[in-house]
């Protein structure tokens, strides 16, 4: 079993305290404990526990049902609820803050550690889902701009091929003692660095890219700047 | 094969007349197409034995062209240049029949060279 940091959220200096020894018992760490929802947020801002454990009915202007929303919203934090409240009305709110598990009190002591080792389970399991979405995100992403560079690369091309032949045409024709020699073999030179450039880059672009809009395989970019503007694809 | 001539296919007007300029320079005939369906027009009328097939052309891909060619002239000596790499693979171009494959910018010395290369082989091939 996962030792978990717990925070304690109850309005009952007595309950928490019996909250607090069952979870030790259980060999967890209760990391501080709250007795209003303001208060709860702060603690599990600098805390940052594995788990919250709220009850609904707190002291103050908010309560267990609105802290956790904001803990689990703003901090990812899971959160359990630890409550003798199980009317209509509070559970539908309560269903909405995507709880990682209820307990209604008074509780058996088994019930809230199975309940505790699966919300465990289901955060870590949600955090991994999280990281590998970033992953994926950021593989896109990178993907994306590789496949934009190509494109630029592509349509560079034509043109520099054009400039490329006209030089070397010009540079072919040309004796050593000609004014415009060493200009020439400048520009000539500074093609080729180009050509090399987007050579370079289109090996590193070139692998079977994606399917954009319109099932373009790869970014037309005078098609996308159209798009961009609001025309039509 | 009485006169060394070379069908170039690129839908871009500059590059025609680039290539046009070196290959005339080079002591080539030379004949220029914007499409593969202008050059299957010129080919209906006249015999070209080299080419240089631009790959992304408008209608008519030049890959698909040049199966076209190979199958009805399978002595033809065909390259394929493109600016669009990832498009057009190389082994899909080697299967088409192309000889090689250009990208570009790729420097007319090296176009030259290949067309004089692929005079060479048509001339041993023609004393066997």
């Amino acid at each position: 079993m996962k030792k978990a940091n717990i925070l304690i959220v109850e309005d009952e200096s007595i309950v928490a305290q019996e909250i607090k020894m069952c979870l030790e018992n259980m060999g967890h760490a209760v990391a501080s404990m709250a007795k209003r929802g303001e208060e709860a947020i702060i603690k599990a801002e600098e805390d940052l526990p594995d788990i919250v454990l709220m009850d609904i009915q707190l002291k103050g202007q908010m309560d267990g049902i609105e802290a956790a929303d904001i803990i689990q919203s703003r901090l990812g934090v899971p959160v359990i609820f630890l409550t003798a409240y199980h009317d209509d009305e509070r559970l539908e709110r309560a269903k909405f803050t995507r709880p990682y598990g209820y307990v209604l009190k008074p509780f058996q002591e088994r019930d809230l550690k199975i309940t505790i080792e699966m919300a465990l389970y289901a955060a870590e399991m949600e955090a991994w889902r999280k990281r590998a979405e970033e992953k994926l995100r950021e593989q896109e992403k990178f993907q994306g701009v590789l496949e934009m560079a190509g494109a630029v690369c592509h349509e560079l091309n034509q043109p520099l091929q054009s400039v490329s032949g006209f030089s070397e045409l010009l540079f072919m024709d040309m004796e050593t003692s000609d004014p415009n020699y060493e200009s020439v073999k400048k520009i000539k030179s500074g093609i080729e660095r180009i050509g090399g450039l987007t050579r370079k880059i289109m090996k590193i672009t070139r692998y079977r890219s994606k399917s954009y809009l319109n099932k373009n395989k790869i970014i037309d970019i005078e098609r996308a700047s159209r798009y961009q503007e609001g025309g039509p694809l | 094969m009485d006169e060394k001539r070379i069908l170039v296919v690129d839908d871009e007007p500059h590059i025609r007349d680039m290539y046009s300029l070196a290959f005339s320079k080079a002591g080539y005939g030379f004949q220029k197409a914007e499409s593969a369906e202008e050059a299957l027009d010129i080919l209906k009328k006249e015999r070209y034995w080299v080419m240089f097939l631009d790959l992304n052309l408008p209608g008519m891909n030049g890959v698909d062209l040049c199966r076209r060619i190979c199958k009805a002239y399978p002595m033809t000596i065909s390259y394929a240049v493109t600016g669009y790499a990832s498009l057009f693979d190389l082994n899909e171009c080697r299967e088409a029949g192309f000889d090689d494959y250009f990208i570009k910018p790729t420097s007319l010395a090296d176009m030259v060279a290949a067309a004089e290369h692929a005079f060479m082989k048509l001339e041993r091939w023609k004393q066997r």
